[in-house]
């Protein structure tokens, strides 16, 4: 317990960073293999409470709460972590490690925050984290990408922060706790949520950077940022009823992109979104059966979902493509991919006894027992479109199907140990569904294991394999080949080209007519009046009189001798006299009136 | 004759196919015998949960396939011209 008020979990993997990178070698490895365990060690011989309160211009920061909900989280956090540094072990930049531990951290560091001030820190430094993760593809599309991902991140960070501003502003307080509706910044905490968790409308981000990141970077990024933006909600707006409709959106639409997409990174990335509906889902209806679902279904979701970007990740390694249209017959060389590949699909797709099963049925009958018989059926059928894109599509595209004639290695032993890791993690939780009961937020019975769950389940899912023999067969299957499927970021990369392009002209026309104006035209004009200012005011103060015809012909004359004046200083005293006067009187004006 | 071998499914094509049926069958089979625990009443139906698979992996094929293709397929390199 005393480790805990100097260590929150999250410092211990910030030094951990610091330290890989001025390590290197195996050296680095094993310190970054070390963190994970060592933050595991801690945060189970640490009891559930607060710790390291810090005061902070009059607030209480609390980097250290532990609760039930957070602990899952926490474990969860760790346990990828270790998995996804086994999987990149073939890297040797310093970077890949420090990056890949910083943003471990900030996920530590969200989970075990107690006030929204440290949460938002610790948002911030996932944002960044990812983003170096992403461009470190070193490819122009994941610069590209990364540099999308970093806009729209730091425009939902600084919603969130407008969010906390307001609400400490009315509540007075930064604890983190459920957040009420009252107060007006609510709203903005709510939105900057939900772009980290992927909300229709706000999701493409993830589609956009997620394919484009390093094999091992994409490990962590689908661990890390969605996950932690459905804990939040779940502290934060549990039951909350537009939740369930944002959830029912999540879960359904990326279906349609996931069946038609090409590149199988892609596929996964939509398959994220789809599976992060059934948790939001979850969290909208706000019972204690469905909160423990939606974070059961958050653990078991990372797992196979890592266990899936491993798989194609490794066949990325080997061949240099995870599209469909290139893939096919790789169980030939790589069995043991293949086979890692059926237990993460099988566990997305919820057959009995992988991961997925336990889970997705606990938000399953959370929905049926309120009664929500539209928000059931269609997540039914969510779960029919899951078993095609994800159960079937991408091994059978990459594994199976026709043999694309290459024969690449087997992946790497320490791609394998990782992808071996995830894969037990998802027959144990399918299997021993007490290992989950034992950590949910609620103690509450689990019994998924009926005859009639069993077999219902099983019917909808070898249906939905039916409708895959007939849409193959009847060649109405969408034909795979590489394309770009329009997303809602067309707006921010098309739209906003278009807006670029008007700004461009309008602001730039006027800068360049400024310059004309100011630059060349208006300056030499003051330089030239400036050589003489008293001598010009005076010629054109004559002119003036000459032009109504109070001084004739001896202007010419006067003009001369004005010119002489101003340029050799020498004026009658009789006018410094009535300046000075001039000056007096104004002043007096000024001061006295 | 080994062109006709080529063309014709496999003999484990047939051995899958055949058991993929058989397991379709048994399943619809063991619905009779499963007594299910009904929260709405749709899913008392005898045959629910196999039309619903069949028919929502259907409709979400076609519907990606026919309405949402046409509107969003672009070339490749359409973000990068």
């Amino acid at each position: 317990m005393i480790a805990s008020v100097v260590f929150p979990p999250a410092l211990i993997f910030v030094l951990g960073a610091l330290l890989t990178v001025l390590l290197r070698g195996r050296a680095m490895k094993t310190v970054a293999l070390l963190v994970p365990v060592v933050g595991f060690a801690l945060l189970w011989s640490t009891a559930d409470g607060s710790y390291g309160h810090i005061p902070f211009m009059g607030l209480d920061l609390v980097l250290t709460r532990i609760d039930p909900l957070a602990r899952i989280f926490g474990y969860i956090f760790q346990l990828i972590t270790l998995l996804g540094l086994v999987f990149s072990l073939h890297h040797n930049q310093r970077s890949h490690y420090g990056v890949a531990l910083l943003y471990a951290a900030a996920a530590q560091g969200v989970t075990f925050a107690g006030d929204l001030f440290s949460l938002f820190l610790f948002w911030e430094v996932l944002t960044v984290a990812a983003t170096f993760l992403i461009a470190a593809a070193a490819t122009e599309r994941a610069r590209g990408a990364a540099l999308r991902y970093l806009l729209v991140h730091i425009a939902g960070g600084l919603c969130l922060l407008t969010g906390i501003l307001l609400h400490y502003a009315a509540s007075g307080s930064i604890a983190f706790n459920a957040i009420d509706w009252a107060t007006p910044g609510t709203i903005f905490i709510f939105l900057g949520f939900g772009l980290n968790c992927a909300w229709p409308l706000l999701h493409t981000w993830l589609v956009d950077a997620y394919p484009e990141a390093p094999i091992a970077g994409t490990v962590f990024l689908s661990a890390f940022t969605t996950k932690s933006a459905v804990y939040v909600l779940a502290r934060g707006f549990a039951g909350t009823e537009a939740l369930i409709w944002v959830g029912v959106a999540m879960a359904t639409f990326p279906i349609f992109y996931a069946l038609l997409e090409d590149n199988l990174r892609r596929v996964l990335s939509y398959s994220l979104i789809s599976q992060v509906g059934y948790m939001v889902v979850g969290i909208g209806i706000g019972t204690q059966m469905a909160i423990n679902g939606a974070v059961c279904h958050a653990y078991a979701h990372i797992l196979y979902k890592s266990l899936l970007f491993m798989t194609i990740g490794a066949v990325m390694y080997r061949t240099g493509s995870c599209k469909a249209s290139e893939l096919g017959g790789l169980r030939r060389s790589m069995p043991l991919t293949a086979c890692f590949c059926l237990v993460g699909s099988a566990a997305i797709s919820a057959v009995p006894l992988f991961s997925g099963f336990v889970t997705k049925s606990m938000i399953m009958d959370a929905v049926a027992h309120e009664h929500l018989q539209l928000v059931w059926l269609v997540l039914l059928a969510a779960s029919a479109g899951t078993f095609l894109y994800a159960g079937i599509k991408i091994p059978y595209f990459a594994f199976f199907g026709r043999d694309s004639g290459l024969r690449p290695a087997e992946a790497p032993p320490h791609m394998l140990l990782a992808m071996a890791g995830a894969a037990f993690m998802c027959v144990l939780l399918g299997v021993y569904p007490d290992f989950l009961a034992g950590l949910m937020p609620y103690s509450l019975p689990l019994h998924p294991y009926t005859a009639a769950h069993v077999l219902t389940k099983s019917q909808l899912l070898c249906f939905a394999g039916l409708a895959f023999v007939l849409l193959r067969w009847l060649r109405l299957w969408p034909a795979v080949g590489a394309a770009v499927y329009l997303d809602v970021d067309w707006f921010y990369r098309r739209v906003a080209r278009l807006f670029y392009g008007l700004a461009d002209r309008l602001l730039n026309g006027i800068n360049a007519g400024a310059e004309e104006l100011l630059l060349h035209r208006a300056l030499p004009c003051l330089v030239r009046f400036f050589e003489a200012p008293g001598g010009y005011l005076q010629i054109a103060g004559l002119r003036l009189l000459a032009r109504f015809g109070l001084i004739g012909r001896e202007l010419p004359d006067t003009e001369g001798m004005v010119e002489c004046r101003s340029r050799s200083g020498t004026y009658p005293v009789g006018i410094g006299v009535l300046l000075a006067v001039l000056y007096l009187a104004v002043m007096s004006l000024l001061f006295f009136t | 004759m080994s062109q006709s071998l080529k063309s014709s499914p496999s003999l484990l094509g047939k051995i899958l196919g055949g058991g993929f049926a058989l397991l379709l069958l048994a399943l619809l089979g063991l619905e009779l015998l499963v007594h299910k625990h009904v929260t709405f009443s749709m899913e008392g139906w005898f045959g629910f949960y196999p039309a619903c698979g069949l028919l929502a992996a259907l409709l979400l094929v076609l519907v990606a396939n026919y309405l949402l293709r046409p509107l969003v397929k672009r070339d490749e390199d359409y973000y990068d011209r």
